[in-house]
């Protein structure tokens, strides 16, 4: 997608006035080049923040999700939200944010796959993929990332939709991924829980030994690995000349990753050399969820498949608790999913299915049920991890963890009065237990500027930003 | 940028049959178009104001349309999915006009004089394997069939509709880690005589690394699919180099070599050198060998390819002929059936568990009979290619392929096994695609069946055409008054449903295809009464009036238009082998594959033998290339 050509960037409006003074803020100035602007990584003292996204695709219904009353939660909450009855003092409800770039083009690709971007995708059936900009979490990855063995983890539960969609012509591509680590790379979900497992917990090769006859992968040291890459880059530099522009454009994708891996495998190997301090009733969970993920099934008839998606919180909870990474996002299903949700009681058919309610009473009660087993999985990991101490707190006090979804209404696929849920603390910087209502029309973007200051980043702007969220704090 | 006019002429062909609704070929720019570009669209984008820059009206008769292509499939595209004019906009077309307007315009384009445009073999960016492809690859390659990729991230999902589209092939850092991992498992498990082709002749280092080089130099060419020279060989050899000095033994440190090419770009991606001509170039012998065999076996090529492009004859239509016809006969071709089929015909969605039908309500639906559902068309398609049959049998066949859970959903007796295997069909209940288990299934709710999805599965796999997105605020089906629905069957609802004008522009032509497969249940069972208990009533019309009744005359009707169905079939298969969507300049070549169809009464070889010698296969568009300054930095 071509760049509006009216973008007056700051040299030539200097250059216009004919002085250097701090500049009038100009309109035309705003969108993409403030882009995730001027990141600060600010130290913070204390336990880290962590960062998790529990997205699911489809919206709630509308009429049951937000609550009455503004403030603490004193009344009883509503349908949806009542799986998180027990741990609602430790739960924010956000009403009244929207992701304002994504109201056009269709209903389900343009809203999920800027959940986290607040920006516009490029509508294309393949070539030319763009989501516009990095996501909130590969931004902080990208700035913080260096500090645990891995910069974030992208975890889901569905196989990821193929081909076209050609009831708007947008490819399939956009409804499998929320995290962008730029505008044109997204980043596959991991949704083999072994895979997810043994990628963060193991070292060296997973569970058969037989596979380590011969050479076995942990006899390659990390130095083996590192001198692969160091020529394989070498290589590639040569086979640049070979390729043209577009071509070289793809390789530079392969290269962004392989230095990546590298970076990172020799920051490991300094890291290795320092003890490492990890909880030992972690250490002592890990070989639990280990045989747990040995015994449970894949699940891929339609059927009921919470033990599933428990397995994949798990995973993202020894994550955290851990310290082996302090980013996460986790794909409840792709966008438009037709996932079976007949297992609930009173539920008849799929989840997309049962979004486009049009007012039907029937499919509004299924409606609800559906988000409502939605939110009782949050609830679960929010529950777990506010029973695990970290420091003078909980492991939750220290984390923020979003839940929500990209539109509002599966009828009416509007990106406005999101629903979102916020959990934890941040540190100690959020005071939950309450509904915040935002002023109408607040940017999402604002939240995950706040997100992010909480990380340790501090955004001049993200996106459609244009302030602060000064309630989180209480 | 929009690969759609083609399935938009089929749908054209079908869906307007010019007795009742309009015919776009009778339209003139004139007395048809023009008012309709002047009430509608010139106020913003004419002479006297042009937004964001686009002047239509300058464009002043139907050659000057066919010749700004490129402008006017957007403006199609627009127009059709309601982007424009936009809600602000004084006056809004009706259904009709709407339809007249962008029916008119895809016309216009699909008759376009190719002669009008330079040849153009498209866009197709380097190519990285695919999951399947890397497994097959690494199998071929080392005699090691642990599938390493499977650990890999999913492939993203494709566009143009496959998931080897180039452009959706992505390789996240979480990759090039389980490479690594993996490709330690692969050579550990590798068979020694496969790896060490070469012994040093005595223990001295330098012997050692002479017999290193030779066998990097050899594995290079394979793993590359294309000769290597020497300082390129050489630049794996210095990763030897230093894990000897780094006291790692002669063999640790050749596989630690052979590990580096493994990850290597040249292995990983399909690579087709740029040359600076100015025109679209020919591609080179190894490359073509590289397409065919990743088009056809989904794997490297094999050492008779490799042999001929090092004769330089893989540029022969004949030879080409000749190995397509050879590669079809070998079991690796089984990829085509395996790989291609599923993602038509949407069946991938059972198999990796997107869709399914209510396991409580249907316990008969367990993994055995997924799987067999998803397996039968993969195996007719595979047998129709080893058979060389005509492509017309996907839509009536008289044969089908069973097992014995399927024979039982099929009510046909004596099958036992789970074994494939052709049996005759009792009645015109099955044969083809359009019966299939697996199809009746992912064309189903999770609890009821859909007429609207089998009909829009008709249009769209079958036909290759799409129906444009319904407008916005439409009165739903469910949203009557209670008391109507209650008495109505689901037909009757949704006859009521096409009452409305704004439905019955779509509905019309969906609706009718779905009913006639009424009779199947969700699992693809015969029944007489849908699940609301009311009787199958398998009537239907096109809108042309022709009418119907059951899958039987259905599969008459559709025999009729077989030239569309035919150009859905090559359309997708030519997609397949490109490795991307397709566009209006592949039309010629969509042409001239479907006059050899019609020649060779439809046999599937020769429409795969025609797609390996045509032009967008063959050919590679140029890029421009940079400098190398540009590229250093």
């Amino acid at each position: 997608m071509s760049r509006p050509s009216w973008l007056i960037s700051r040299r030539a409006a200097l250059r216009g006035l004919g002085v250097a003074l701090a500049l009038p803020f100009l309109d035309a100035m705003v969108p993409r080049p403030l882009y995730g602007a001027d990141p600060k990584v600010i130290v913070r003292k204390g336990p880290p923040v962590r960062f998790g996204v529990l997205f699911f695709p489809n919206g709630v219904n509308p009429h049951k999700w937000t609550p009455a009353e503004v403030g603490p939660f004193t009344t009883g909450l509503p349908e949806q939200l009542l799986p998180m009855d027990k741990v609602k003092a430790d739960v924010l409800v956000l009403s009244q944010l929207w992701n304002s770039k994504c109201n056009s083009g269709d209903g389900h690709y343009f809203k999920d796959a800027s959940f986290l971007t607040s920006m516009t995708i490029n509508k294309t059936v393949g070539a030319d993929i763009n989501a516009g900009g990095t996501s909130i979490d590969q931004l902080l990855a990208a700035h913080l990332g260096s500090s645990t063995k891995l910069p974030s983890i992208e975890l889901g539960i569905e196989s990821p939709a193929k081909g076209v969609d050609n009831n708007v012509a947008i490819t399939r591509l956009y409804s499998n991924h929320i995290a962008w680590s730029s505008a044109t790379t997204p980043l596959a979900c991991e949704i083999d829980p072994r895979q997810a497992f043994d990628r963060l917990f193991r070292e060296g090769k997973a569970d058969d030994k037989d596979k380590t006859k011969g050479l076995a992968p942990t006899a390659l040291t990390p130095f083996d690995d590192k001198s692969v890459l160091d020529a394989v880059m070498a290589d590639s530099q040569a086979l640049k000349f070979r390729l043209g522009v577009a071509d070289q454009r793809k390789l530079d994708e392969y290269l962004t990753s392989v230095r990546d891996v590298e970076k990172r495998m020799a920051l490991e190997l300094k890291r290795s050399k320092e003890p490492r301090r990890v909880d030992p009733l972690a250490m002592k969970a890990l070989p639990v969820l280990d045989e747990q993920i040995r015994t449970t099934g894949r699940g891929q008839r339609g059927e009921n498949h919470t033990p599933q998606v428990r397995l994949m919180l798990d995973i993202m909870l020894l994550a955290f608790w851990t310290d082996t990474t302090r980013i996460g996002t986790f794909m409840f299903g792709n966008s438009v999913s037709g996932r079976n949700f007949s297992f609930i009681d009173g539920v008849k058919g799929g989840h997309h299915d049962h979004s486009h309610h049009e007012n039907n009473a029937e499919k509004l009660a299924g409606y609800a049920k559906i988000t409502a087993w939605h939110v009782e999985q949050y609830a679960y990991l929010v529950e777990r991890m506010s029973q695990i101490k970290e420091g003078s707190g909980t492991l939750l006090d220290n984390s923020m963890l979003l839940f929500g979804s990209a539109l509002r209404d599966g009828n009416a696929h509007s990106p406005r009065d999101l629903p979102l849920l916020l959990a934890g603390k941040g540190g100690g910087t959020i005071k939950p237990g309450r509904h915040i209502k935002c002023k109408d029309g607040t940017p999402l973007a604002n939240l995950y500027g706040e997100i992010a200051i909480r990380m340790g980043l501090q955004l001049d702007s993200f996106a459609d930003s244009n302030g602060q969220i000064k309630e989180l704090a209480g | 940028m929009q690969p759609r006019l083609l399935s938009i002429i089929a749908l054209m062909g079908f869906w307007l049959p010019a007795s009742t609704a309009e015919d776009p070929a009778r339209l003139t720019f004139d007395s048809d178009i023009k008012p309709l570009m002047t009430a509608l669209c010139y106020d913003c984008h004419g002479e006297k104001k042009a937004k964001g820059g686009i002047d239509l009206q300058k464009f002043a008769d139907k050659r000057a349309i066919q010749r700004g292509a490129l402008q006017w499939q957007e403006v199609q595209r627009a127009v059709s999915e309601r982007e424009m004019p936009p809600d602000s906009a004084k006056r809004q077309p009706t259904e009709a006009e709407r339809e007249r307007l962008s029916s008119w315009i895809a016309h216009a384009l699909d008759t376009l004089d190719p002669a009008d445009f330079p040849k153009d073999p498209g866009h197709v960016v380097l190519h990285r394997l695919t999951r399947v492809e890397y497994n097959n690859t690494i199998r071929d390659l080392l005699g090691v069939d642990n599938k390493p990729a499977d650990t890999f991230p999913e492939d993203a999902g494709g566009g143009g509709g496959f998931d080897n589209n180039a452009d959706t092939l992505f390789v996240p850092p979480v990759m090039v880690e389980k490479m690594l991992t993996s490709l330690g498992d692969v050579l550990g498990l590798a068979k020694p005589e496969t790896l060490f082709t070469h012994k040093p002749v005595d223990d001295k280092p330098k012997s050692q690394r002479a017999a290193a080089k030779a066998i990097l130099s050899d594995f290079t060419q394979k793993a590359f699919r294309r000769p290597v020279k020497d300082p390129e060989v050489e630049r794996f050899a210095k990763v030897y180099d230093a894990a000897v000095k780094k006291t790692i033994n002669h063999e640790d440190a050749v596989k630690l070599s052979l590990k580096t090419v493994l990850v290597s770009p040249s292995f990983l991606y399909r690579i087709e050198g740029q040359r600076p001509d100015a025109k679209p170039y020919e591609i080179s012998q190894h490359e073509m060998a590289v397409r065919l065999s990743y088009f056809l076996w989904a794997t490297m090529p094999d050492a008779e390819l490799f042999k001929l492009a090092d004769e330089g004859k893989l540029h022969e239509p004949a030879v080409i002929e000749a190995q397509v016809t050879r590669m079809l006969k070998d079991p690796k071709a089984k990829s085509l059936g395996s790989i291609f089929v599923p993602q038509w015909l949407k069946t991938e969605e059972l198999r990796r568990g997107r869709k399914a039908p209510d396991s409580g309500k249907y316990p008969a639906y367990n993994d055995r009979m997924r799987d067999a559902m998803c397996d039968e068309p993969e195996v007719f398609f595979n047998e129709l290619v080893a058979k060389n049959r005509s492509i017309l049998d996907l839509i009536d066949s008289d044969y089908l392929y069973v097992n014995e859970d399927l024979a039982k959903i099929y009510d046909i007796s004596g099958v036992r096994g789970n074994e494939f295997r052709e049996v005759k069909r009792p009645d015109d209940k099955r044969g083809g695609v359009l019966t299939m288990a697996g199809v009746l299934t992912v064309t189903s709710h999770p609890h009821r069946t859909s007429p609207v999805l089998r009909g829009v599965w008709v249009l769209e796999q079958i036909f290759n055409s799409h129906p444009p997105p319904p407008p916005p605020n439409v009165p739903a089906l469910d949203d009557k008054k209670e008391g109507d629905k209650k008495d109505l069957t689901l037909r009757q609802r949704l006859e009521k449903h096409r009452e409305d004008p704004t439905c019955a522009t779509c509905h019309a032509r969906i609706d009718p295809l779905g009913f006639a497969l009424q009779h199947y249940d969700l699992m693809g069972g015969w029944r007489a009464r849908d699940e609301f208990g009311s009787p199958i009533d398998a009537n239907g019309a096109l809108i042309n009036g022709e009418k119907f009744s059951g899958v039987g005359e259905l599969r008459k009707v559709l025999m009729t238009r077989k030239a569309e169905f035919a150009r859905g079939v090559t359309s997708r298969l030519l997609s397949f082998a490109l490795g991307r969507g397709l566009e209006f300049y592949d039309r010629p070549t969509v042409n001239e594959l479907m006059k050899g169809l019609d020649q060779n009464g439809y046999k599937i070889q020769p429409l795969i033998v025609g797609i390996a010698k045509s032009f967008p296969f063959r050919y590679k568009r140029n890029q421009p290339v940079s400098s190398p300054q540009e590229v250093s930095q």
